[in-house]
Order: structure tokens, then sequence, then C-alpha cells
């Protein structure tokens, strides 16, 4: 598996998948001196990759089977604009429509009744 | 013009019958409003091709309607004052244009939020929404015109012109998407080429929000007037007191 794609999402190489690869062992360390110590690490690095190989893999099925509905949204393209920001416009608008609404409705209120006690006293 | 008249051993405002006519038409209106959003968000369908954006066309389309309709009233109403120089029409004629301006405001705002996930922006200079924006700055210039003016009379004959001047560029909202290449989508509902290409649930949703939207209008623009002519009571008798 390459690791092109998840490094980037985990911010540049893990130290256990540098290791895997020889790229850069601990500063100080001769690399030929150890040889066998890096044995278990290099079997770490590489259950490592198995498990995000299989998380990755799996990840999909167990949305599906957890939440099919949201699964089968995100697969559209209608299902991914309607689970982002469009939901905010649409609130926002509704919101500042009646508080345009109402504001005049309150300010006519409160400009009649001064009027009127003006008129009364 | 009196504020207040005898009625048997009580003093009741003149214009009671008006509030009272506003009142009820408020209520109902709200009642309405009520049910539209119920059937807006609960009830009707989403818009296959835009989503769920799209239930923003139940208050944008019904409040350029009663922005057009107050423009119009305010038109007719100044039309007919700068024939009979009746002060009630005038007072009229600004209720309405009030209204006007703040549903234009609203379709405006409703109309950009829209925009912006349908076409990706908030404006754009097409025909429409500039026959629109420069509409919303002629009748603010209405409200500029009778505040500027130092004799009152002479302000609002000046504005009822405003006013009908202003009413001309209505039409030409309505045909803009026909006549120019737009942005805008043409006609829905008011399309007499070709059948109406809107589903039965979303025309009913429209309806009663056109419906919701002009029964709160005429409600609140009963209140609006009552306003007005109180005040000019209220500035009559303060001429008469300092007189």
């Amino acid at each position: 598996m390459s690791c092109a794609r998840c490094a980037p999402a985990f911010g540049g190489s893990p130290p256990a998948l540098r290791l895997a690869r020889g790229l850069a062992a601990p500063s100080g360390v001769d690399r030929s001196a150890s040889s066998v110590a890096q044995a278990p690490a290099v079997n770490r690095a590489r259950r490592l990759r198995l498990a995000l190989a299989t998380v990755s893999l799996l990840a999909p099925v167990l949305t599906s089977v957890l939440a099919p509905g949201a699964a089968a949204a995100q697969a559209t393209e209608l299902g991914r604009q309607a689970l982002g920001r469009p939901y905010w416009h649409v609130f926002i608008a509704y919101a500042l429509v009646w508080l345009l609404i109402g504001g005049w409705v309150v300010s006519i209120a409160r400009c009649l009744t001064r009027v009127e006690r003006r008129l009364d006293s | 013009m009196e504020i207040a008249v005898e009625r048997g051993r009580k003093r009741r405002p003149v214009g009671s019958g008006i509030r009272w006519t506003s009142v009820v038409t408020t209520l109902f209106g709200i009642a309405l409003i009520v049910l539209l959003h119920w059937m807006v968000f609960f009830w009707v369908n989403t818009e296959a091709t835009m989503g769920i954006v799209q239930r923003i066309f139940y208050v944008h389309v019904p409040a350029m309607w009663v922005a057009f309709l107050a423009f119009g009233i305010a038109a007719l109403s100044s039309a007919v004052y700068l024939w009979l120089r009746d002060e009630r029409l005038d007072m009229a004629a600004v209720a309405a244009c009030e209204g006007g301006m703040l549903f234009t405001t609203v379709g405006l705002i409703t109309g950009s939020l829209w925009g912006k996930i349908a076409w990706g922006t908030y404006w754009e200079w097409d025909p429409r929404l500039t026959l629109t924006l420069l509409l919303w700055f002629i009748y603010l210039g209405y409200f500029m015109v009778r505040a500027a003016t130092e004799n009152p009379e002479r302000g609002r004959r000046l504005s009822a012109v405003i006013a009908i001047v202003g009413a001309l560029d209505i039409p030409l909202i309505h045909v803009s998407v026909l006549w120019f290449r737009s942005l805008h989508p043409q006609p829905v509902v008011l399309d007499t080429r070709q059948p109406m290409n809107l589903d039965s649930d979303m025309l009913l949703t429209l309806m009663i929000g056109l419906l919701a939207f002009t029964v709160l209008f005429l409600g609140v623009i009963g209140f609006r007037y009552g306003l007005e002519r109180s005040r000019r009571t209220l500035d009559i008798r303060l001429a008469r007191r300092t007189a």
C-alpha cells in the first residue's frame, strides 16, 4: 500500500512507517549495528499498516450497515448538496425574513402607542 | 381631521374600525404563515436539482409579489391623490411604499442567499436583479423627497409622481427575463408559452405562501395607515396649539 495518500492525512510519514521503509533511522544510531534491533520495529510497522488498510476498507461497509440512510445520501450529488451549507442559507433566509417583518411590525406598534399617548395627553 | 369623536359617553379613536379589521387580518395572516412553515419544512417535496435551498422559493416569490402589490397600490393611490388631493390617499401611498420597500429588501436578501448556492455568487448584475435594485432605490428616493422638502404639500406631490414613475419599473422587471439573456429563472407559474412545470405540492405551498404574505401585508398596512393618520392629527393639534 502506498503511503502517498495517508501521509498528508497523518501530517507526514509517522516514525514507524519511516522506519519500515528505512528512510530515517533515529539520529545517533548506527543502522548496520542496529539491524537486529530493527526487526521487531519493522514487524510492528507492517502490522500497523495492515490494520490501517483493514480499517479504511471496512469503514464504508460499517457506515453503510450502521447508518444506511446517511450512506445513501452521501453517495449522491443531491445528498452532498443537501447535507452541506445550503441548510444554513435556508435558515438564515427565513430568519432574516421574520426578523425584518417582525421589526417592522414592532416599530409600527411602538410608534402608534407613542403617538396615541401624546394625542390622549 | 379629528382623532376622536363622541360615541355616546365614550371617546373612541377615529379609525378603530380599520384597527379591528387590521387585527383580525394580521392574526389570520400569522395563522397562514404558521401553516406555510409547516408545509415548507415538513410537507412539501425537496426539489430534485437544487435540493433543500429551493425552499427559499416559498418566501422569495411571495415577498416580491407583495412588494409589487404594495408599489402598485402606492402608484394608484398617488395618481388619485394628484387628481383629488385627498390626504387619505397620500397616507395609503406612504403606508404601501414602506411595506413595498421592506418586502423588496426581503426579496433581494433571500434571492442573494439562494443565488449563492444556485449560481455561486450573492449578486450578479443581471437585468432582473438590477431592475429590482433600481426599484428599491426609486422608492428610497420617494421617502427622501418627502423628508427633504420644506413644504409638506409640495413633498407629497413630488413623491406621488415618483411613486407613479417607480411603478413603471414593475412590468419591466417581469419581462426582463424574457427580453434579455438572464441568469434568473424564467417565470414558472405565469408563463403562458408552455404548460406549468411545477409539482402540485409545490404549487399549493407557493399559493399558501402568496396568500399568507398578502393577508399579513394587508393587516400590517392597516396599522401603518392608522399610524400615519394619528401622526398627522397630532401635527395638526400641535400646530393649532402653537398658533
